[in-house]
């Protein structure tokens, strides 16, 4: 069954991202639901609300967090899925509003990572062969061979950070307000080749939040609703060990996008997209993303790159409040933020990053090694 | 008749300039050592020899495997048993350690040949390894070595024990507590004299006055010596001997004795004799009698492959005698049940082949090539080549090499694994390169060593 033109996005909000040392994951799920309980005209939550999607990774006592935070008596599903874990939450909310389940659903993603005292994330260490590898270390396997292949480099990747180091800038509730230069990205010190400091996400604490209802009550809530045109879902086993694997894509992101897309009725998506945001846990992500979404043709990422297509100003703007890279990774509420930016853009509310005439959205969460990958389209019509 | 049929040996790639650790600048062919790097001690060191040793040989008629170390990391927790299941032998192979003493190599050797020739075993491998730690800044770090050295005891061996000669002492001469890291030593006159000298001249007269039937000018002298002095003065006194490798390995503990063995065995023309001496806690000497040379020299390959140690700082991370504030978290590690069921994949890299043809490593249960599930069988890599798919150099691994390269290796008609490369420089590491699989220690979370399966460079044709 096809979500499109099923659901609403009534109400957004987000907390500030970053090293919120004086904030607990409570302050930070009450300050980005209340302010989407206000976006959305919601003064009496247990009677407006009929159920909590949220998820989490680093919590460390779980869904509980939310219901008590918010003080709520209400069905909660915890959702896990690596970094995809956001969308996925707005996925499965989606799904039950569709299914006539519930009429009007509360999304929630939190992490609150900086409590744990290491910077990066946790190993955790399962077995002898778990450890030699960090999240750096699984997604720069892609890089050799397509440095090899299409004569990418370093460079492109640090381009990519430039980007989203400037847009973070323009973001007031991002991480990282500084800019960069290609020089500063080339020269930091190497994570795992040939990601460099820059090349990484920013781990932050953080929590964004949204409010989701049946399509024909959306204008009770407000004048301006923001369509969901298609949620889909990738998943893939492990691509370290695919013995079909090329390290040119991420297979998991390839399926999802073909699911979106048909969804949403997108078959140009270059020109049907207005504005996209991207999973850039590392700089090669977003660029493997241009193409395994079909922004581009597999190869053609660096000449965009390199004349600015993905730009603020430019055809197709990704990442436009920072991304990842900048606004901060606060691992499960990732998914959750992109929607908020997605739906601020779609309503003209972007402020100094606005993209004009936006009409549709895309954003993309791709987690695991990587193996599950997640999709959201937004169209304001 | 009972004999060694073949022998290997394994020396690790580092080597440390001996001017280094005595705060000199290193000259191109001054005196050095062997040293087992991060990810190596006795345990990978012996499956190492142990695979040279067998290298294109059935290993089938193994019922017995011996591993001789003082510098193995677990009291209790047999080391065998991880040699035995790291070669791929199975459960039903008998496995013993001999321990604690710097005899531990001919001592085992001695037994495979009794139980080889008393048929309780078809074919015995005795494979005997150390880590000579002395304390930093000693003469016993200096003169020390890491080796390991493996031999294969089977009917109709190439070379036989003709006679022996024993001198056991009760003298504190050398020791190593159980809480230890370091080799400790009495007065150096006092241990060299009454501790090595004396005992060892005593086996070796004691062995020349049994062994009259062998011819005298076919007799060569293979003497492991805890110091280049030592072996000078007892060579001297003894005759024609082999040189020992001083200012190559070092003085490699427990391995030392059949490490001199087999250089003396490489060197040695059918018809020939070799003399062993070994020393510790007393001495022996063994008389060998060679009935046809080896096929191939087993230590010169070894003492080939090296890469020479550029500083103490990287030394000292590698044998872990850096300071630092906080101690390795010594937390439960890795679950014993997840590493007894992962056993195969961890210790024999053994994975599986499904009935439609596709590899798959770790082990699962549905095919990730057809979709159909439980059509596997087992399928070891240990001993297959492949090559590099991707890598990246990871920066975060702790290392004294930082960065590490990590690689999705793509086994020659095999699966993929994800795995470190070792003994490799960063700048190296590329796609498709050819590359041979090592076992290896991968952490030591736990406090325990951890191991698995690394992939190294392939040069020449065996190393």
């Amino acid at each position: 069954m096809s979500l499109k033109d099923k659901i609403a996005v009534v109400g957004v909000g987000c907390s500030q991202f970053g090293e919120n040392w004086t904030m607990d994951a409570e302050d930070m799920i009450v300050d980005s639901v209340f302010e989407a309980y206000a976006d959305a005209g919601i003064d009496e939550p247990d009677r407006q609300i009929d159920a909590i999607y949220c998820g989490s990774l680093y919590s460390p006592t779980g869904p509980v967090d939310v219901s008590e935070a918010l003080k709520l008596y209400k069905p909660l599903t915890a959702v896990y899925n690596y970094c995809a874990t956001g969308t996925e939450a707005f996925r499965a909310g989606c799904m039950a509003i569709a299914a006539g389940v519930y009429d009007t659903v509360l999304v929630v993603g939190y992490d609150k990572p900086k409590d744990r005292g290491v910077s990066g994330p946790s190993v955790s260490i399962r077995g002898v062969r778990d450890l030699p590898a960090t999240p750096a270390g699984w997604f720069a396997l892609c890089a050799a061979p397509y440095f090899a292949k299409f004569g990418a480099g370093r460079e492109h990747l640090a381009r990519i950070a430039v980007k989203n180091h400037a847009n973070g800038c323009l973001a007031p509730k991002s991480f990282l307000k500084r800019k960069i230069t290609v020089e500063d990205a080339l020269n930091a010190r190497m994570i795992s080749w040939p990601f460099g400091l820059y090349d990484c996400a920013a781990q932050t604490d953080g929590a964004a939040a949204i409010i989701i209802t049946r399509a024909d009550m959306a204008r009770g809530f407000r004048d301006n609703p923001v369509w969901v045109k298609a949620v889909a879902s990738g998943s893939a086993p492990n691509p370290q060990t695919d013995p079909d694997n090329d390290f040119l894509r991420w297979k998991a992101t390839e399926n999802a996008a073909r699911e979106a897309y048909k969804m949403a009725g997108i078959d140009d998506p270059f020109r049907q997209i207005d504005v996209a945001q991207l999973h850039d846990c590392f700089t090669l992500t977003e660029l493997l993303s241009y193409e395994d979404l079909s922004f581009c043709p597999k190869g053609a990422a660096k000449d965009h790159i390199e004349s600015g297509t993905f730009a603020l100003s430019g055809e197709l703007p990704v990442n436009t409040d920072g991304g990842l890279k900048s606004f901060g990774h606060p691992t499960a509420a990732t998914g959750v933020r992109m929607i908020v930016e997605n739906v601020l853009q779609l309503q003209g509310r972007a402020g100094d990053r606005q993209v004009k005439n936006a009409t549709l959205a895309l954003s993309h969460n791709i987690g695991g090694f990587p193996t599950g990958c997640a999709i959201s389209i937004l169209g304001a019509e | 008749m009972t004999g060694i049929a073949t022998y290997g040996c394994y020396l690790p790639l580092r080597r440390l300039p001996l001017a280094l650790l005595q705060g000199r600048k290193p000259t191109e062919d001054g005196p050095e050592r062997t040293v087992a790097w991060a990810d190596e001690d006795a345990i990978t060191m012996a499956v190492a020899a142990a695979r040279d040793c067998l290298t294109g040989r059935g290993r089938d008629a193994i019922d017995l495997v011996l591993f001789a170390s003082t510098t193995y990391a677990f009291a209790e927790k047999q080391g065998a048993r991880i040699v035995a299941r790291a070669l791929g032998l199975p459960a039903a192979v008998q496995t013993v350690d001999v321990a604690h003493s710097l005899r531990g190599g001919t001592q085992a050797l001695r037994a495979a040949l009794d139980a080889v020739a008393a048929g309780s075993a078809r074919e015995a491998l005795v494979v005997a390894a150390d880590c000579r730690m002395g304390a930093p800044g000693s003469e016993i770090e200096r003169n020390g070595g890491d080796a390991a050295v493996a031999f294969l005891v089977a009917a109709g061996g190439i070379v036989t024990l003709v006679g022996s000669a024993e001198q056991g002492e009760e003298i504190v001469d050398v020791w190593r507590r159980a809480d230890d890291r370091f080799v400790h030593g009495w007065e150096e006159r006092f241990r060299t004299q009454h501790g090595y000298l004396e005992p060892a001249l005593k086996v070796g007269w004691s062995l020349r006055e049994r062994c009259t039937a062998a011819k005298a000018d076919s007799w060569r002298w293979a003497i492991s010596a805890p110091d280049a002095r030592s072996h000078a003065t007892l060579a001297k006194k003894l005759g024609a001997s082999h040189p020992g490798y001083w200012g190559k390995i070092g003085f490699a503990g427990a391995a030392d004795a059949l490490l001199q063995l087999a250089g003396a065995l490489d060197e040695a023309e059918a018809g020939a004799h070799v003399a062993l001496i070994g020393g510790g806690d007393g001495a022996e000497a063994l008389l060998f009698a060679v009935s046809r040379p080896s096929a191939r020299a087993v230590v010169a390959p070894w003492l080939g492959r090296r890469k020479v140690i550029d500083s103490m700082e990287r030394y000292r991370r590698a044998r872990d005698l850096t300071i630092t504030e906080y101690p390795t978290a010594d937390d439960q590690g890795i679950s014993a049940t997840v590493h007894f069921r992962e056993r195969d994949e961890d210790i024999s890299l053994v994975g599986q082949r499904c009935a439609c043809g596709a590899h798959q490593f770790p082990k699962g249960r549905v095919c990730v090539r057809c979709g159909k599930r439980d059509r596997w069988q087992d399928e070891s890599y240990a001993e297959a080549r492949g090559r590099v798919v991707t890598y990246t150099l990871d920066a975060f691994f702790p290392s004294p090499d930082s960065p590490v390269p990590v690689a999705i290796v793509a086994v020659d008609d095999g699966p993929r694994i994800h795995m470190q490369l070792a003994d490799i420089d960063a700048r190296e590491v590329a796609i498709d390169l050819p590359v041979r699989f090592v076992f290896r220690r991968i952490h030591q979370v736990g406090r325990r060593p951890n191991y698995f399966w690394k992939a190294i460079p392939i040069v020449g044709d065996r190393l």
